[in-house]
């Protein structure tokens, strides 16, 4: 497979991620306001038991569901493009790609820790 | 923080569209706007309109990005590693939002919103010809395997840090080489820092520094710019979203009023004149910074 198909192999699997990470987050959001105005607010309960809310059906937990799967988009882009990279063997762009990968991470556990 | 009411939530979501259309058209991310409106319309405090504009963020230049990536104008090996940098300068701004004053932090928002302004003023007239000096051109066809930035462990970091794209405007095939990425890498941290500080892109400093010091193409600039803002921007989301300075209700409805947007604001680009709008909005810009200096200084 020669360079250029390669690499547009590697922009379309980027582009997918973005689309299916944006579309995800979209779609939570809109059912957590149809949630929101068709049951009211839900429960003030605290962070930690986002996931479990929005499971049970607590539209505001929904929406904040929703901000976390837009928030982890670009990250998932990243980590596409650093397994790409590896795959192709192209080691110095993979490398780069995981160490952006550690700084997010590095965001994820200082914003939650 | 005030309550926020199904009618706000209509009102922010319009908001939200238009700030989506008119940074589509302006080629912002939209922070630059939306901070403003929160602030001085809606009476939110300073860290949460960042909070709710930093998220707003990472959905335009997501939404922007896919676009992008289409027409192959944005660089991803130098995306990537300008990203080490915004991201490094976004967590350190994104921290320091935490402990410094708000009207310190509007202050700095005040004086960011001048460059942009003047940024805002001179765009397009100077697009054409940076590109051509920046750039050199090739019919397409030409270029085959040997093309900048291909995948060859031979060849120099520098070297592959370059890049090709089609333009459909001139029908020719442009190839870069990248110049001087100590200043693009200091740049984009600043950009970050910018970013995590006060919730924009931060594709203001970007673009023109990819553009003037590092000799990458407007068009490839602005894709670059806005491949990595993402990023950038999730880099700070997490801090904020962590210290509850993002409010879901708010939040959402901007951020999808701002999808949309970027999809008029995309269309409408093909029909509309830029260069009347773009001063229009660059001296909007500068009363708003003159009201946000005002307001810092004087503390209503």
């Amino acid at each position: 497979m020669s360079d250029e198909e390669e690499n547009e192999r590697l922009s379309k699997a980027v582009r997918r991620t973005l689309q299916i990470g944006l579309t995800a987050a979209v779609v939570l959001i809109v059912v957590g306001w149809v949630v929101i105005v068709t049951k009211g607010r839900g429960s003030d309960a605290p962070e930690t038991r986002l996931f479990s809310r929005a499971l049970h059906g607590d539209g505001t937990a929904i929406l904040s569901v929703g901000l976390v799967l837009l928030m982890l988009t670009p990250v998932a882009r990243v980590a596409v493009l650093a397994i790409g990279w590896l795959l192709r063997r192209d080691f110095t762009f993979s490398l780069i790609a995981f160490f952006v990968l550690t700084l997010l991470g590095l965001s994820v556990l200082l914003g939650t820790g | 923080m005030p309550p926020l009411g199904l009618t706000d939530a209509l009102l922010l979501l319009v908001i939200g569209v238009l700030t989506g259309a008119v940074g589509a058209v302006l080629g912002t991310g939209g922070g630059v706007f939306l901070i403003p409106i929160l602030l001085l319309c809606f009476g939110v405090p300073i860290k949460y309109a960042v909070g709710t504009s930093i998220l707003t963020v990472v959905a335009t230049s997501t939404a922007v990005a896919i676009g992008n990536l289409d027409r192959g104008t944005a660089n991803m090996r130098l995306g990537m590693t300008l990203e080490i940098f915004t991201s490094l300068g976004a967590l350190s701004g994104g921290m320091a939002a935490a402990v410094l004053a708000p009207r310190l932090l509007e202050g700095v928002f005040a004086a960011v919103l001048l460059p942009t302004a003047i940024v805002m003023w001179r765009k397009r007239a100077g697009d054409a010809d940076s590109a051509a000096k920046a750039a050199t051109t090739r019919s397409p066809g030409t270029v085959g395997q040997t093309a900048v930035g291909s995948h060859d462990p031979t060849r120099g970091f520098l070297e592959r840090l370059g890049g090709e794209y089609d333009d459909p405007a001139t029908h020719q095939h442009v190839v870069y080489r990248l110049h001087r990425l100590w200043a693009g890498a200091t740049i984009s941290f600043i950009a970050g820092v910018m970013s995590g500080l006060l919730g924009i892109g931060g594709g203001v400093f970007k673009v023109p520094a990819l553009n003037i010091l590092c000799g990458v193409p407007i068009k490839a600039a602005a894709a670059t710019s806005t491949f990595m803002i993402g990023v950038t921007a999730a880099a700070s989301a997490f801090l904020y979203f962590g210290r509850d300075q993002v409010d879901p209700g708010y939040t959402t409805a901007v951020v999808i009023g701002v999808v949309v947007g970027s999809w008029i604001g995309a269309y409408l680009n093909r029909f509309a004149r830029g260069m009347l709008i773009k001063r229009v909005f660059a001296v909007l810009l500068l009363g708003v910074s003159v009201e946000m200096f005002f307001r810092a200084f004087s503390g209503q």
